[in-house]
């Protein structure tokens, strides 16, 4: 055991555009993630969110700097961490079982008994129980990404790696699945990182939140989000909860503003 | 007086009950219509196409000579099996198209996927593919008989080419149209190529599979029909060939019908491959 949870130093990641030649996506990240801690990334879009999820995952290679998990440098994709993607990706020819199953067979750990009992557990603790033998296309988009989540959490990874995955849902459903969420992760204890551009979603999910700011993508400021755990719904409309949504909305706004007067329009 | 009112009561009492089991009988009948009137409307439709044709043909209002009746051309199909000419043209044409379609089959599957999979494959394949799929493949008859002569041989290359390009096209799609996402998804999780094609190309691929063995048995039946008519010494082609030359109508329209048998039945056996395969479709509506 060195050191605990995902380290990133000096990270910087370039792409090639077609029009513009070598870009920067991502510029001088430095970022520390403590284990069992839930992190959620927000800033407008095109900010390199994604971008910095992906490198997390090994899906794409940094070009300066460096990721490390509890210690061991990220260099591709790897059974300790694990990724619920914006959109929920099912196979639409595979029941819920064996969407959850996916993961574990890709790393061909579905066979075990031990495996076996949890996916059983995992459906259940994302509330499908009753809908293992379902397809996807007889899944609401709310029931989907819980399959989604189930399958990442299948593969019992150390850091959990969300994408926007309740962006497509409408208001109601991602309240629901925000809080489900939060009762998801406090039963296991898995170290998260979250991106998303809703703010009030970051600051209900987070431990700490980290503000990016675009072109090229850097961290503008990390936020510790001292709310009480476990949060209710209610939260929301708390005056702490409130405060802490004009202080990021300001520091977006702001960057909103700069980057409007300054960089060309995409 | 009474008599016959009473009678009448009885008339009455029979005719009204035998109205109440009319009423219920035809109402089922319409029952049954109404739920199944695509069918009743098309079969209908058929009937009276047929009747008419025997009517026309009955009055000489058609030539029978030129345009054959029903009852002619089923007269023809009894002389074709009483006289044992149906089974072995049955059994050539046969042997045409399972073997064409059946290497169409097994070729196409396997090189579809080598051209979708990999890019320099497609790019060497794909000049060739477009131009035969240009190119009417009847245009190459009279080399194909150049090179096999015109025996079966002929046929089956015929068959093969016509199937083995609709499958292709086909196979190559839907490699194609793999959903990036789902390929993203799969490498997240650490997956092998060779996984990625087990679990996500290859059963998304089966759609398109179907759908390119379903163009491409049109393709061969076409191919075993025109092969035979072009140049042969057997098979139902050839039978209406010969029977086309020597006027007799009936002989012809009794071939058709037997291959349109042969349509028939090689399109049940793929409905019922693709109900198979589509369960996860079915319960998605």
């Amino acid at each position: 055991m060195t050191s605990n949870g995902l380290v990133i130093k000096d990270l910087t990641i370039q792409y090639r555009t077609a029009r513009a030649g070598l870009k920067r996506a991502l510029q001088d990240i430095n970022l520390t993630i403590e284990s069992g801690e839930f992190v959620c990334v927000v800033g407008t879009s095109g900010c390199g969110k994604t971008t910095l999820l992906k490198a997390i995952d090994g899906l794409v290679p940094a070009d300066r700097g460096t990721i490390e998990l509890d210690g061991k440098q990220v260099k591709g994709p790897g059974s300790n961490r694990a990724v619920v993607f914006q959109a929920p990706s099912l196979l639409p020819w595979r029941s819920v079982i064996g969407n959850v199953t996916y993961g574990l067979e890709m790393q061909n750990r579905a066979r075990s008994a031990k495996s076996k009992a949890t996916v059983q557990e995992l459906i259940r603790l994302v509330g499908l129980q009753g809908f293992e033998r379902s397809y996807p296309g007889e899944l609401s988009g709310g029931m989907q990404q819980r399959v989604n989540l189930a399958r990442a959490l299948a593969v019992d990874p150390q850091l959990l790696l969300l994408d926007e995955p309740f962006a497509a849902l409408d208001a109601q459903t991602r309240d629901l699945m925000q809080s489900e969420l939060l009762r998801i992760w406090e039963s296991t204890h898995k170290t998260a990182m979250f991106i998303t551009h809703q703010i009030d979603e970051a600051i209900y999910l987070a431990d700490k939140v980290v503000v990016m700011t675009a072109r090229p993508g850097r961290i503008r400021e990390v936020i510790p989000i001292d709310l009480p755990r476990p949060r209710p719904l209610s939260i929301k409309r708390e005056p702490a909860f409130v405060e802490y949504l004009d202080r990021i909305w300001m520091l977006i706004e702001e960057e909103g503003r700069l980057s409007g007067s300054t960089a060309a329009p995409a | 007086m009474a008599n016959v009112m009473r009678v009448d009561d009885q008339a009455d009492l029979t005719s009204s009950s035998a109205d109440d089991q009319a009423a219920s009988g035809g109402q089922r009948a319409w029952r049954f219509v109404r739920r199944h009137y695509t069918r009743v409307l098309g079969l209908a439709a058929v009937l009276i196409f047929l009747g008419a044709w025997q009517l026309a043909s009955d009055t000489n209002l058609i030539n029978p000579l030129f345009c054959s009746s029903p009852s002619l051309i089923w007269g023809e199909l009894g002389t074709l099996i009483s006289t044992g000419q149906l089974w072995p043209n049955v059994w050539i044409s046969g042997q045409e198209f399972l073997w064409g379609f059946g290497i169409a089959i097994v070729v196409g599957i396997p090189l579809g996927f080598l051209i979708g999979w990999y890019k320099p494959v497609g790019a060497i394949f794909s000049p060739f593919i477009t131009f035969l799929n240009a190119v009417p493949r009847v245009a190459l008859l009279p080399l194909f008989i150049i090179w096999v002569g015109i025996g079966i041989d002929l046929k089956i290359a015929v068959v093969l080419l016509g199937a083995l390009i609709a499958i292709l096209i086909n196979v190559v799609t839907s490699i194609q149209s793999l959903d990036p996402q789902a390929i993203t998804m799969a490498r997240s999780f650490g997956a092998s190529d060779f996984k990625i094609f087990r679990t996500l190309a290859l059963p998304g691929s089966v759609p398109y599979i179907i759908s390119g063995i379903r163009v491409g048995l049109g393709h061969a039946l076409t191919g075993v029909v025109v092969g035979e008519l072009y140049a042969s010494n057997a098979g139902i082609g050839h039978l209406i060939a010969a029977a086309g030359s020597t006027f007799e109508t009936n002989l012809v329209f009794a071939g058709v019908v037997i291959i349109a048998i042969f349509g028939l039945i090689a399109n049940g056996i793929l409905s019922l491959l693709e109900q198979h395969f589509a369960d996860w479709r079915q319960s998605a509506r």
